[in-house]
């Protein structure tokens, strides 16, 4: 009897609901490298589906890929695939989730491809306005004319 | 879309500092980042874990004193995002011998008559500390060699370790160091407890090498002991930081042959830092070829060749290239200079070395080479600005 129930105990399965209501049957041991999740797990027991409002099934999908299959080759290859509009949407979910090493993966990953660009491109990317005032940009400019050197045209 | 403060400060801390300094113009938020202590500590601690992505090349050491001049240039694919200020550069050149450098701290000596006159700055922050040197430590030759090694602390990086070997027993023929070691946060000297004994040889304390807590120490290979002595052979000495021990390791027999004459061994860290199975490796060049070994076993001294290259294999567009100076960066890269020009060659994979040509340079012969990395490292709390 006691065999049966830690064999049930191991081979546990959780269900998440994603945003956009697709279900994701995984592991208790995938579902607990989200530290959120393993939170709400924590607080009630015997909970069988558990809801992630923000993040899409699309890219639910991805970040359980990514935890069942993480490692340094993997890793190095992941970001490759996606966009940087999924990366971001992807590092939103991990931060979410709190899965700190698919949060390091991609926030390196973006850095990477933001690097050499300009800040016309970033302001983009990140959809943010620019709030210097003209005076303050251009002393900006000129204090760090050196590091303008060789950017990207967007 | 929108990307919160906190994860945007998260992704701008893998950033190497010059692309940082470039987005201050993005907005205001974005342009407060690199003042704040968080993350520039979060900058500095992530970009230990990455590759170094520029080198510091100079003339000879002797010559630097009368044609000043520090070059910095970045590895391909580096030169977009990793630099430092041009005013700085030309400070540092005008002035200075660079002696080391590491995760973006520089330590450098004032080139001056007489004096030795010692700073760490970090070129990017702009920020400078000076190191007291007291009266037993001071130099009054302008030509004598200092013996002289920076090393950064990986859990504090607020601190950092200069080591300064002084001669100890000069009538011996076998001369004994002192170890003294100034801790960059206490702003204090030490003195270690036990001398180091590299043995009877000359040793290049400018290509020591940081591994297994000890620091080590290559000796020349010149011919002047007899087949009798101790020292005929040149070998590795190292020297324990924890229990200040000196051992010998022993040079693989196909490096000890023909070395005598024309020959240029030196030791450099193999494999990455974040790797459990980093090394050191010896280069040999002699006769316009390369000639690599990694150490296999730390205890019995045991190495593995691993690649042998001819310069004319390579395929440079110069004619008769002269190796002059050459280096290891990030564990996997041969870095190299002739009379003109610097060239990387990949060492991953022996069948195909992917030679690339990085840049002309203007430092002669004997050319020095330092790595360095951009970051935001602090000098320390008493650290000034540099005047430039």
């Amino acid at each position: 009897m006691a065999e049966e129930k830690s064999q049930a105990s191991s081979s546990k399965m959780l269900t998440l609901k994603a945003s956009d209501g697709v279900l994701f049957e995984v592991e208790l041991n995938i579902a607990k490298e989200m530290k959120t999740v393993q939170a709400y797990i924590d607080d009630c027991e015997d909970i069988e589906t558990i809801p992630i409002p923000n993040v899409l099934g699309k890219h639910l999908a991805i970040v359980i890929e990514y935890i069942k299959k993480t490692n340094e080759e993997y890793d190095a290859e992941f970001e490759k695939q996606w966009n940087m509009d999924d990366l971001q949407l992807l590092l939103l979910a991990a931060n979410y989730l709190n899965i700190s090493g698919l949060q390091e993966c991609l926030c390196k990953a973006i850095a990477k491809r933001i690097e050499n660009k300009s800040p016309e491109y970033v302001r983009k990317v990140f959809n943010i306005e620019n709030d210097h005032s003209p005076e303050e940009e251009a002393k900006l400019r000129k204090e760090y004319k050196w590091a303008f050197e060789g950017v990207d045209k967007d | 879309m929108e990307v919160p403060h906190d994860i945007a400060f998260e992704i701008f801390s893998w950033l190497p500092a010059k692309s940082i300094c470039k987005f201050n113009s993005t907005c205001e938020t974005f342009s407060k980042f690199s003042q704040e202590t968080t993350f520039k500590t979060k900058q500095t601690r992530n970009l230990l874990r990455k590759d170094d992505t520029c080198f510091f090349i100079q003339p000879e050491k002797t010559r630097q004193k009368f044609e000043k001049r520090v070059e910095l240039h970045s590895l391909p694919k580096e030169k977009q995002s990793s630099g430092v200020p041009n005013n700085v550069l030309t400070f540092l050149s005008n002035s200075v011998s660079v002696l080391a450098s590491c995760n973006g701290l520089v330590l450098c000596r004032t080139i001056n008559d007489d004096s030795l006159d010692l700073f760490i700055c970090n070129p990017i922050t702009k920020s400078r500390s000076s190191i007291p040197i007291p009266e037993s430590l001071q130099i009054n030759d302008n030509f004598a060699n200092i013996n002289i090694m920076l090393d950064c602390s990986r859990s504090n990086l607020d601190d950092y370790s200069v080591f300064l070997f002084k001669e100890t027993n000069f009538k011996e023929w076998s001369p004994t160091y002192i170890c003294n070691v100034y801790h960059g946060e206490e702003g204090a000297w030490k003195t270690m407890a036990n001398r180091f004994s590299p043995g009877g040889r000359n040793m290049k304390f400018d290509m020591a090498v940081f591994h297994n807590k000890a620091i080590h120490v290559i000796s020349d290979s010149a011919f002047y002991f007899t087949k009798s002595s101790a020292f005929y052979d040149p070998y590795i000495m190292s020297y324990n930081l924890e229990n200040g021990t000196s051992t010998l390791l022993k040079l693989p027999t196909e490096a000890i042959k023909d070395c005598h004459n024309m020959c240029n061994m030196n030791i450099f860290n193999w494999g990455k830092v974040t790797s459990s199975n980093s090394s050191i490796c010896l280069v040999k060049l002699r006769d316009s070829g390369f000639i690599i070994w990694i150490l296999k076993d730390y205890k019995s001294s045991s190495w593995e060749k691993l690649l042998e290259v001819r310069v004319e294999a390579l395929e440079l567009k110069e004619e008769n290239p002269n190796v002059t100076g050459f280096t290891i960066m990030n564990g996997d890269l041969l870095v190299f200079a002739t009379e003109e020009n610097v060239y990387s060659c990949g060492l991953d994979n022996e069948k195909s070395m992917k030679v690339e040509e990085i840049c002309q340079h203007n430092c002669g012969s004997n050319t020095r080479f330092i790595a360095y990395s951009d970051t935001l490292r602090s000098c320390g709390t008493n650290a000034e600005t540099m005047p430039c």
